[in-house]
Formats: C-alpha cells, structure tokens, sequence
C-alpha cells in the first residue's frame, strides 16, 4: 500500500483482493471474460489456456438472447460461458431467409425443428407440428419427405434448424445446400496443459448441460492418457454419478447438470478425490496425470454427444483438501 | 480453412484407407480408423452433377447422386501428404476471392464445373461450379 500526493490530490493504492479463487493457479471465467494466471503478469486471454478445433463457423447466444457468430476454430465464449456442441447439420436450405419447401429426411430418425425470428414452419409429411421461437418440434420421420411450411418470417435475427436429433442446438446457417456445424473440441494448452499434466493438482469446473437429458454420459475432463471424470447420466433417473476412470470409481451427485453443476478433483501421485456440487467424494488412490485434456467432448467418440456450457475453470498445483473442494463446489 | 474433398469406394474401405492418416481423419481402430473426427471431418457427403438434375412437377430437383463415398477433411493449412494423397479428389480454399484461388489442387478435371456436395461445413464459400455456395 502506498500514499501518493499529487497537488492537493491524496490518493489511497489499497490493493483489492482478486476476483480468482483463494491459491488458484490459473482462473477462467469465461462468463465475466477475465483470465488469470498466478506464474505471469495479467490479465491473459482465454486462448493461452484453451483451444479449439472447429471446421465450420457458429453461433453462440448471449445473456441478452443475442447470437454472435464465430468463425472456425474460434472459442465460442459469451457471457454465458464457452459453448461446446457435437456436430450437426441443417437440412433446411436458405435458414436466415426461410421459405416453404420440402426436406428429405431418414425414416426412423429423430428431428427437432427450431426457429429463430417471427416465422412459423408448420410441419406435415415425415413429421407434425408447428415451430416458432422458443416452441421446437422435436418428431420421428414417419416417411422421407418433410413439408415446412413458412409463414410471417422476419426479425432482426431469424433462423430455421431441421436437424437429426432429440433436441435442438445453436443455429447453423445455410445457403443453397445444408450445411454441418462442426464438433467443437476445446482442448487445455498453456499453463491449464501444464497443471493437468503434473500432480499434485486440482480443479474445479462449472458447466451446463444443455442437451436437455439426452440420457448419454457427460464426459467432463477427458484427457489422452491417465484419470479421467466424466458425469454418468446414462441411467435414466439422472442422479448423476461421477464415473473415475481406470479407478472405476462411481457415486450419486447431488447436482443436476442440466441446471448447472461444478465437478471438484483433486490429485498427487497417491491418492486423488473428486465430488459433484459438494457431495460425497470419492477417494481413489494412484490417480493418473492428464494430458491434453479436451473439456467436455471427446474427438471422435461417437458414442457420446456433449453439449453444453464451461462457465469457470479454475486450477491449482497443489491437491486440495476434500473440504475445501466440497465448499467449493457446493451449489 | 483448406478443405479437403476425398473419394472411396464406400465407408469400410474409407476407414480402411485413412487409417495411414487417422492423426488427420479420426481415432485409432487398430487397423481401420474408428470413429472420424468430427471436428475437422464431414463424413458421408452426397455428390451430384447439377447438369444432370431432374426438375419434378411439382417443383422439386431429383439429383443423381455418384457413385461412391465421401467426405470433407478441413484443416487450417496446406497438408501436402492428403494433398498428393489417391484418395483427394479436390482441394478448395473456403477463403479463396480477392485474388486468392479457390481451386488448390483438382483431380477431376473439368467436372469441378458442374459438381454440388451437401452438406458443407457452416460458413464454407465456394463460387465456382456447381458449387454455388
């Protein structure tokens, strides 16, 4: 602390407690867009910590209901956090000038219609029902042909997504051909890299899932090699176990990550701990480092379909003690 | 973005293929690639000759699709070893205008004139043949 006159001025340099957690290493909240890092002058940026792998533009919503658009290879970080999907494609030709026509679609497979804008897409054929803003229709092909039928589009953002699955994601902007938003993979490098790569350490992650209960496992930290955590919701009451892997190690949470969770670990060479929103922790022993841990998706794992927000990482070199990571992440 | 337009026969033989560039097209099966990647790879993309569309009716476009299996590779840079590899059947620079080319490498001659592929990656431009996108 220092005192300075300037003039008749006296100014007070009271230095401020800082906004990241008590001993962190390294602090991300994408959701107020500040990024710190105990080993270095700040504040950084979120891309010396993360990066992502994208083949195609998209989109990303904010607070305020906005969509921003992301080129490829951009983190899609908003006020809401960094949004990380699964590849998808929309079948619905020209979606930001919608008109009426008819898609062909796989019969047996499942499809949600959304909008976005002041459209109305009645639906007939393959599937029924009528989409608006904030309404989806969500169906299982009956044939191969889809009629949607376009009435009153118009808006200041307006968007129409036919797309294979049981819930609908961000907008995928077409042309005159469908068009695939690629597979977010966001991938820890920089210091994150360093930390999960070495013991001990910690951490603790918020993030939402917004698939709306797609019933497949969340798979969280998911590194090349070592101990890996994901949220097991395959089991249909949700009750969201943490799945530990090699250690095999289960428990009930008592988070939901469909509103929002924080999933704590903590780890040396001996002995690690991990717990959902401040639960039971588990306790295993000879946990192994993670490299290259990619959040919340996994490259090329078919099986498993992630998406969801990461609103704060927050990292330590050192192993936390099972209460502090339960205080932590409690709701 | 660079992207990649390559060719096989069908989606086994296409695992079986990219296995020697699984680091670029997917996860490692042992001896075929498992899962593709989904990040940088768009599996399974229909092919057709606009010139050879039917107009229906009812208004509706019949394409007739060709024969084979297909797939996007989009890589942020020039690859020469899936540039010079026999599965490309062409190359596209997304970004290409201003001078810049949008064709890098093309084997199939004159088709790439009269050549539609859906889907493309989100965000992807291609004013050239049949690819008016």
């Amino acid at each position: 602390m220092g005192v300075f006159v300037t003039g008749r001025q006296v100014a007070l340099e009271i230095p401020m407690p800082g906004w990241w957690l008590p001993g962190a290493s390294v602090d991300l909240d994408f959701d107020s867009g500040r990024y710190y890092d105990s080993s270095t002058a700040n504040p950084r940026a979120a891309t010396d910590f993360l990066s992502c792998t994208r083949a195609s533009t998209g989109y990303a919503k904010d607070s305020s209901g906005n969509w921003i658009s992301f080129g490829s290879n951009i983190l899609r970080i908003t006020d809401l956090g960094i949004l990380v999907e699964d590849a998808r494609t929309n079948l619905f030709l020209n979606s930001q000038a919608p008109v009426t026509q008819i898609i062909t679609v796989a019969n047996g497979t499942a499809y949600t219609v959304s909008v976005y804008g002041t459209a109305s897409v009645v639906l007939s054929g393959a599937g029924t029902g009528t989409a608006t803003q904030g309404t989806d229709v969500t169906f299982t092909a009956s044939t191969t042909s889809l009629t949607c039928t376009v009435s009153g589009a118009g808006g200041a953002f307006q968007n129409v997504n036919v797309e294979a699955g049981s819930f609908s994601s961000s907008p995928i902007v077409t042309t005159s051909t469908s068009a695939t938003r690629a597979q977010d993979v966001v991938l820890c490098i920089g210091n994150a890299n360093t930390i999960f790569n070495a013991q001990p350490m910690s951490a603790i992650i918020d993030f939402k899932d917004i698939s709306g209960g797609s019933g497949l496992g969340f798979r969280v930290f998911w590194p090349g090699s070592g101990s890996s955590y994901a949220i097991n919701n395959a089991d249909t009451d949700f009750d969201h176990a943490i799945v530990w892997n090699p250690l095999a190690k289960a428990v009930a949470g008592s988070g939901t990550v469909y509103t929002g969770a924080k999933l704590g670990i903590a780890q040396d060479a001996s002995n690690g701990s991990a717990v959902l929103t401040g639960g039971t922790v588990i306790t295993g022993s000879a946990p192994g480092i993670m490299p290259n841990v990619v959040l919340l998706t996994q490259s090329g794992a078919s099986s498993v379909t992630n998406f969801g927000y990461v609103r704060r990482l927050t990292l330590w070199n050192s192993k936390l003690a099972d209460a502090t990571l339960q205080a932590l992440t409690a709701p | 973005m660079i992207d990649y337009f390559a060719k096989w026969a069908n989606e086994a033989e296409a695992k079986q293929d990219a296995y020697r560039l699984r680091q670029y097209f997917g996860s490692d099966g042992g001896t075929v690639v498992k899962d593709w990647y989904l990040h940088q790879f768009l599996p399974n993309v229909q092919v057709w000759r606009p010139s050879q569309d039917v107009i229906n009716t009812d208004g509706t476009v019949t394409h007739t699709y060709l024969a084979g299996w297909f797939g996007i590779l989009a890589l942020d840079h020039i690859e020469n070893v899936i540039l010079n590899d026999n599965s490309l059947a062409f190359c596209l620079n997304r970004d290409g205008g201003a001078g810049v080319a949008y064709v890098i490498k093309n084997n199939i001659g004159g088709i790439i004139n009269d050549v539609a592929v859906s889907p493309i990656f989100a965000g992807s431009h291609y004013p050239l043949g049949g690819i008016h996108v």
